[in-house]
């Protein structure tokens, strides 16, 4: 089992190397063997790199929780997930928040957020 | 019965009322013990939650401005001062051990870090380069720092966010 320290620098070490580019994400073009739960629906993307010779898929999903008796609501959830070579899962990293902010680090650097809002900023700088 | 008798019952019915208030006092001392922890787990139910949600605000926040940390130089400052404010009032509610310490070492870092100027470190492996950043450290913060202080508030938020479930666990 995964001490909690070592789980939360892993997490770290991956948003800053992806937030510096020395972590490249893109979007898997299949997908056909990720299987998630009755209780959960894939929402967004799945981004998926090569770290330490290992494959990783992050995505976000919404989760089906049990408020009371007959009640249920769905939650925004994030999971970041080891695949072998065939895309099967070998290992799920429990729940932990860097992932959410891993998630939104990824986002924004596919999205190409950056060029974006630099482009938009040069455009009012021309005006005046 | 004559008096020396009465003396002795007197003595011993002294004798056992001083046991008894001793026996009462413990009893109290225990009871207010008692009290006081269920005070403070009512408190940790209500005000633990809504600490956690705060710090997760916060630290979605932080992660927004590691993007470029030296452009977000003063953002940064602010932000660590907020989450400075909140670990403290975390703390009051916190009663184990090694959460406690990792919330006073985590302040003590931001304390002594966070009013410095921030520089981004060398990447190269040239001896003058990496010296003229090992004595940088002692009067700038670096962008690892920055990174270790993200890192460290992370754990705080994992290791409360454990002790929240743990305890309703318990309840249960």
């Amino acid at each position: 089992m995964i001490s909690h320290n070592k789980l939360t620098s892993v997490l770290s070490k991956l948003n800053k190397e992806t937030k510096k580019n020395e972590i490249k994400w893109d979007e898997p073009i299949l997908y056909r063997n990720l299987q998630l739960n009755s209780s959960e629906e894939l929402i967004g993307k799945i981004y998926a790199t090569m770290f330490n010779d290992r494959h990783l898929w992050l995505f976000k999903i919404n989760q089906q929780i049990q408020t009371d008796d007959f009640e249920f609501t769905w939650v925004p959830s994030y999971k970041l997930i080891v695949l072998d070579e065939s895309q099967k899962i070998e290992w799920e990293f429990p729940y932990h928040r860097g992932i959410m902010d891993l998630y939104e680090s990824v986002s924004y650097k596919v999205a190409n957020m950056d060029s974006f809002f630099d482009s938009i900023k040069d455009d009012d700088n021309e005006e005046f | 019965m004559d008096w020396g008798d009465i003396n002795t019952y007197g003595s011993l019915a002294s004798l056992g009322g001083i046991i008894i208030s001793f026996l009462a006092f413990i009893a109290a001392d225990k009871a207010k013990k008692v009290a006081k922890q269920i005070q403070d787990g009512f408190i940790f139910d209500k005000r633990i939650p809504q600490h956690l949600k705060v710090l997760d605000g916060l630290l979605s926040e932080y992660n927004e401005f590691l993007s470029d940390i030296d452009k977000n130089q003063s953002e940064i400052r602010t932000l660590l001062a907020k989450i400075k404010s909140e670990l403290a009032n975390l703390s009051e509610k916190i009663k184990t051990e090694e959460e406690s310490e990792l919330i006073t070492s985590t302040v003590s870092k931001i304390n002594k870090k966070s009013p410095r100027q921030f520089y981004k470190e060398s990447e190269s492996h040239l001896i003058h380069l990496k010296l003229k950043d090992f004595f940088k450290g002692f009067y700038l913060t670096s962008h690892k720092e920055i990174w270790n202080i993200y890192t460290s508030l992370n754990e705080i938020h994992w290791c409360v966010n454990n002790l929240k479930l743990d305890r309703k666990y318990i309840i249960k």
